[in-house]
C-alpha cells in the first residue's frame, strides 16, 4: 500500500502530490476498529457487572 | 432552564459568594445555544467538506470545487469564532487534560464538566480542523475565488506536496473522529451528552452522578 500520491513536476521532476487515496480505507477502518474494540469490552465489562 | 452549568461565569459570582454550586432545579444548562448552534453548523459544514472531498475519490463525479472552498471559509471563520470564545467566554481549565483525569481510568473521581474521553476527543478534532483550515486557507491560492486571484505559483512544487499531505492527512483524521464521535453519540449510556447538546440541559441527577460538579 503506498502512502503517497506522486506526480511530476513541469519539469519532469518526480514530487508528492499527497496522501495516497487507499488510506481512506484505513482511515474508515481505525474508526470501526475503535467502535468494534468499545462494543466488545463494554459488552464484557456489562456482563461482569450483571 | 434553570440554572447554567456550575463554572460557567453566570456561576462565578454564586460560587464566590459561598452559594451551593448546584442551585436546586432539575435541569442544568451544559451548553449554551450558541455553542449547541456553532457544534451543528460545524458538523454540517464538516459533512459538506469531507463530501466534496471523498465522494469524487469513491468515483461519484461532480463539479465539487466551489462547494468545497465555501464550506472552507464558513469553518474557517467557525474555528475563529470558537477560538475567541473559549478564550473570552469560556473557562479553558474545563477541557483541559489535567493529570488527576487519569483518575478516570479506575472509575474515581468522577470528571468535571468533560470526562478524560471527550477532552481527548476535542483535542484531535483541534489538530484535524486547525490543520484542514491553515492548509486549506493556503490551498485557496489554487482556485478561482472572489476575493483572490488564482496564483498556483505562490509555493513551489515541493511546498504544495507538504501542504496536500497535511490537508489530506487532517481530511483521514477527521474521517476516524467523526466515526468515533457519532458512535459514541448514539450509545445510550452518553445519550445525556447528546440531548444537552440538542436541547441544552443536563437533569441535576445525572450531574451527580457522572460529574463532581465543579466544572473544572
Amino acid at each position: 500500500m503506498d502512502i503517497f500520491r506522486h506526480g511530476h513536476d513541469a519539469w519532469g521532476q518526480h514530487v508528492i502530490d499527497g496522501l495516497s487515496w487507499s488510506l481512506l480505507d484505513v482511515a474508515v477502518g481505525v474508526g470501526l476498529a475503535v467502535i468494534a474494540i468499545h462494543f466488545i469490552f463494554r459488552a464484557f465489562s456489562r456482563k461482569r457487572r450483571n | 432552564m434553570s440554572t447554567h452549568y456550575p463554572l460557567d461565569d453566570a456561576n462565578l459570582t454564586t460560587r464566590a459568594a459561598g452559594s451551593d454550586v448546584v442551585p436546586p432545579g432539575e435541569r442544568i444548562e451544559r451548553h449554551a445555544p450558541v455553542d449547541r448552534a456553532f457544534h451543528w453548523v460545524t458538523a454540517f459544514t464538516m459533512f459538506v467538506l469531507l463530501g466534496t472531498s471523498l465522494l469524487p475519490i469513491v468515483g461519484i463525479r461532480f463539479a465539487w470545487v466551489d462547494a468545497h472552498w465555501m464550506a472552507g471559509i464558513l469553518l474557517t471563520l467557525l474555528v475563529l469564532f470558537h477560538i475567541v470564545r473559549s478564550l473570552v467566554w469560556q473557562q479553558l481549565r474545563t477541557i483541559w487534560v489535567h493529570s488527576s483525569d487519569l483518575g478516570e481510568l479506575s472509575g474515581k473521581p468522577t470528571p468535571g464538566k468533560y470526562t478524560l474521553a471527550q477532552k481527548l476527543m476535542h483535542h484531535a478534532f483541534t489538530v484535524a480542523l486547525l490543520t484542514a483550515v491553515v492548509t486549506g486557507v493556503m490551498m485557496l491560492a489554487k482556485v478561482q475565488t472572489p476575493f483572490l486571484t488564482r496564483d498556483p505559483y505562490l509555493f513551489t512544487e515541493k511546498t504544495w506536496g507538504i501542504i496536500h499531505v497535511l490537508h489530506d492527512f487532517a481530511t483521514f483524521l477527521s474521517v476516524t473522529l467523526v466515526i468515533i464521535h457519532i458512535y459514541f453519540s448514539l450509545l445510550p449510556e452518553k445519550r445525556m451528552y447528546l440531548r444537552a447538546m440538542v436541547k441544552g440541559w443536563i437533569t441535576r441527577e445525572e450531574l451527580k452522578e457522572h460529574h463532581d460538579g465543579t466544572g473544572s
